[in-house]
C-alpha cells in the first residue's frame, strides 16, 4: 500500500517539477522577446485612452466618407491589433507601468442594392472594440482596476442617385464603456450621438450631434478623377488634390475647439501618394505621410510618415510647449499590417509607439462586382472571363443528317448504338455477320 | 488566381486564428495580477504597505496588516503587474522601495534589518 502511495507521490512530484519546468521555460521565452524587441516601447497614458472615443467616431465617419464617394456596392472590414507581450504597450498611469495589453477590435460592413434604376439603398455599420486590459483576450477581458473597455458603434442608411451622382446618408453613434478603472476619468454611455452625410458629385459635407450640440463638421473635396467611379484611368484629372477640412468642438460650447486640413495628392500613377495635414489656426503641422502602393486597388501598401507630437507641461503656473518629430513606417500585406511609430497608430491607436505592432486585417470594398481596399482609386486586375461566341464556320460541330451525301465517314453517337455510313452505299456492312 | 486567393485566404484565417489562441492564452501562465505575503523578520512594526504614486500624492493601501517581528501577513490578491514604488509604512518611519517590478503570481517578500533602512528579499 506505501509503495502505490510512494509512487503517486513520486509522480506527482516529477508532474510538478515538469509543470514548473514547462513555466520557467515559457516566461524565459517571454521575458527574452520582451527585452529584445520591446525593451525600447513606451507607455500608453490613460488620457489618451479617456479620448479614444472620440477619436473613434471621428475614424468612422472618415471611413464611411471614403466609402460613400461611391455610395453603392459593399464594404467589409475586420482586424485587431495582435501585441505579444504584456510588456509591448504597457499603461503609463500616476502610480508606475502596468504590464497589460492595449487592444482595438474593429469590425464595418456596407451594403447596397439597386432599388430602381440607377438609385442604391443601402445599410452601414461600424464597430469597434477597444482599450486597454491587464490579460490579452478575444471577447473576455480580465476588467481590473487598470483597464478600460469601450465600444463605439456608428449605423446608418444611405440612398445614391447614381445618376445625378449624390448620397445622402445619415444615422446614430453609440458610445458603450464596458468597463472603467479608477484611474479614469467618468464617461458616461451615451447612445445620443447623430449623424449625416451628404455628397455631391466631388463635394461632400458631414456633420456629427452629441443631442442638441454638434461634435463635427467635415467638407471633403475628392477632386481626384477615379476610374473606380467612372472617372479617368490617367491624366491630368488624376494629378487633382483630395482636400479636406474638419471642425471639431469637444465640449457643450459652439465655439470651435480645433480644425484639421488634410490634403492627400497623388504623386504618380494614383500608386504614389503624399498626405499632409495641418491643425489649424496656431498649433501647425501635424502629420506627413508618403504611401506607395504597388497597386492603385491599395491591397498592399507601403508607407513612411512624420508626426509632430506636441507636449504640454505646467511649470510654476506657465504652460511650456515642447514638440519633436516621430518618424515611422508601416506595411500592409492585405491580411496582416505591420507598423513601427506610424502616424496612423500613434493617432488612432492610443499614441503606441517605440514598438513594432502588428494588426491582422482584411478590408475589401466593391462597385459593379470590382474589387478594392478603401480610399482606392483603380480596382484591382481581376481574371478576365472572356466567353467565346459560338463558331459558326467550325465544320467539326456540324452534324450531317443520315442519307445526305459526299463528305467524309461520319460517326453518329446515340444510346450507343453506332451507325456508319461510308461513300454513298446504302446497305449496311454491319450486323451481317 | 481565384484558387490561389482561395488558398492564401484559408491561410492567413488560419494564423489568424491560431495566433488569436496563443494570444488569448498567455494569460494561463502569467499572471496577470499579484499575490503578495510579507514575513517581517526585522525588528520594527510594519503597519501598512502600499503603492505610491510616481509624485506621491497618491497612495493605494495594499497590505494593511499589523505584521510584528516575526510575524506574516496574510495573502493579499491585488492588480499590481508591473513596476511601482512601494512604500512600507512601520510605526517609526515610512520607507519607499523605488522601481520595484511584479510579474505577477505568488510574491513572498521577507523585511530584515540592515544599518540604517530596511532589507528586502524575495523568496
Amino acid at each position: 500500500m506505501c509503495n502505490v502511495w510512494c509512487e503517486v507521490w513520486d509522480s506527482l512530484i516529477t508532474h510538478f517539477y515538469y509543470i514548473s519546468a514547462m513555466q520557467f521555460v515559457l516566461k524565459s521565452v517571454l521575458i527574452t522577446l520582451t527585452l529584445v524587441g520591446f525593451a525600447l516601447a513606451d507607455g500608453i497614458k490613460p488620457e489618451t485612452i479617456a479620448k479614444d472615443g472620440a477619436v473613434t467616431r471621428d475614424r468612422h465617419l472618415t471611413e464611411i466618407r471614403d466609402i460613400m464617394r461611391g455610395g453603392r456596392g459593399g464594404f467589409f472590414d475586420i482586424g485587431f491589433y495582435y501585441t505579444p507581450t504584456a510588456s509591448q504597450l504597457p499603461l503609463d498611469s500616476k502610480y508606475g507601468e502596468h504590464d497589460g495589453f492595449a487592444f482595438n477590435h474593429h469590425f464595418a460592413a456596407f451594403g447596397a442594392g439597386e432599388v430602381g434604376k440607377n438609385r442604391h439603398m443601402g445599410a452601414l455599420l461600424w464597430y469597434d472594440r477597444s482599450g486597454w486590459d491587464g490579460e490579452d483576450f478575444l471577447f473576455f477581458p480580465q476588467y481590473n482596476n487598470f483597464s478600460l473597455q469601450r465600444s463605439v458603434v456608428t449605423w446608418g442608411l444611405t440612398f445614391t442617385d447614381a445618376r445625378l451622382d449624390w448620397t445622402i446618408a445619415a444615422g446614430m453613434q453609440h458610445q458603450n464603456l464596458e468597463h472603467r478603472g479608477k484611474i479614469y476619468p467618468h464617461e458616461e454611455d451615451s447612445l445620443a450621438y447623430s449623424w449625416a452625410h451628404l455628397r455631391w458629385s466631388k463635394f461632400s459635407a458631414q456633420a456629427n450631434f452629441y443631442r442638441a450640440d454638434w461634435r463635427l463638421f467635415r467638407f471633403s473635396l475628392d477632386l481626384e478623377s477615379r476610374a473606380i467611379y467612372g472617372g479617368k484611368k490617367s491624366g491630368l484629372l488624376t494629378y487633382l488634390p483630395n482636400v479636406s477640412l474638419a471642425m471639431y468642438n469637444a465640449d457643450d460650447e459652439a465655439d470651435i475647439d480645433s480644425m484639421r486640413i488634410t490634403w492627400e495628392q497623388n504623386l504618380y500613377d494614383q500608386r504614389l501618394y503624399a498626405e499632409v495635414s495641418y491643425d489649424l489656426p496656431d498649433a501647425g503641422f501635424h502629420s506627413a505621410a508618403l504611401k506607395f502602393y504597388p497597386d492603385a486597388s491599395r491591397m498592399i501598401g507601403f508607407e513612411a510618415t512624420c508626426l509632430r507630437r506636441i507636449k504640454k507641461t505646467v511649470e510654476e503656473d506657465v504652460v511650456i510647449e515642447e514638440d519633436d518629430l516621430l518618424w515611422g513606417g508601416a506595411i500592409d500585406l492585405l491580411f496582416a499590417r505591420i507598423a513601427y511609430n506610424a502616424a496612423y497608430d500613434y493617432d488612432n491607436f492610443f499614441g503606441a509607439k517605440g514598438t513594432f505592432l502588428l494588426e491582422f486585417k482584411f478590408n475589401l470594398a466593391s462597385i459593379d462586382g470590382w474589387l478594392f481596399n478603401r480610399g482606392a482609386s483603380r480596382s484591382a486586375p481581376m481574371e478576365t472571363g472572356l466567353v467565346k461566341p459560338f463558331d459558326k464556320n467550325s465544320k467539326q460541330s456540324e452534324i450531317t443528317p443520315l442519307g445526305t451525301s459526299g463528305g467524309a465517314p461520319k460517326t453518329i453517337e446515340a444510346k450507343g448504338i453506332r451507325y456508319e455510313k461510308v461513300g454513298g452505299s446504302t446497305g449496311s456492312t454491319e450486323g451481317g455477320n | 488566381m481565384k484558387g490561389a486567393m482561395k488558398k492564401v485566404s484559408v491561410l492567413g484565417g488560419l494564423l489568424a486564428c491560431c495566433l488569436t489562441l496563443s494570444g488569448c492564452l498567455t494569460h494561463w501562465f502569467v499572471d496577470s495580477s499579484t499575490r503578495l505575503q510579507i514575513e517581517n523578520k526585522s525588528s520594527k512594526t510594519v503597519v501598512e504597505v502600499g503603492i505610491l504614486s510616481d509624485d506621491g500624492s497618491d497612495y493605494k493601501v495594499w497590505i494593511q496588516d499589523t505584521i510584528r517581528t516575526g510575524e506574516k501577513s496574510r495573502v493579499y490578491e491585488e492588480d499590481w503587474v508591473g513596476t511601482f514604488r512601494l512604500r512600507i509604512k512601520t510605526l517609526d518611519s515610512d520607507f519607499d522601495i523605488e522601481n520595484l517590478k511584479f510579474e505577477g503570481g505568488s510574491e513572498y517578500m521577507v523585511l530584515s534589518d540592515s544599518a540604517d533602512a530596511l532589507r528586502y528579499e524575495f523568496k
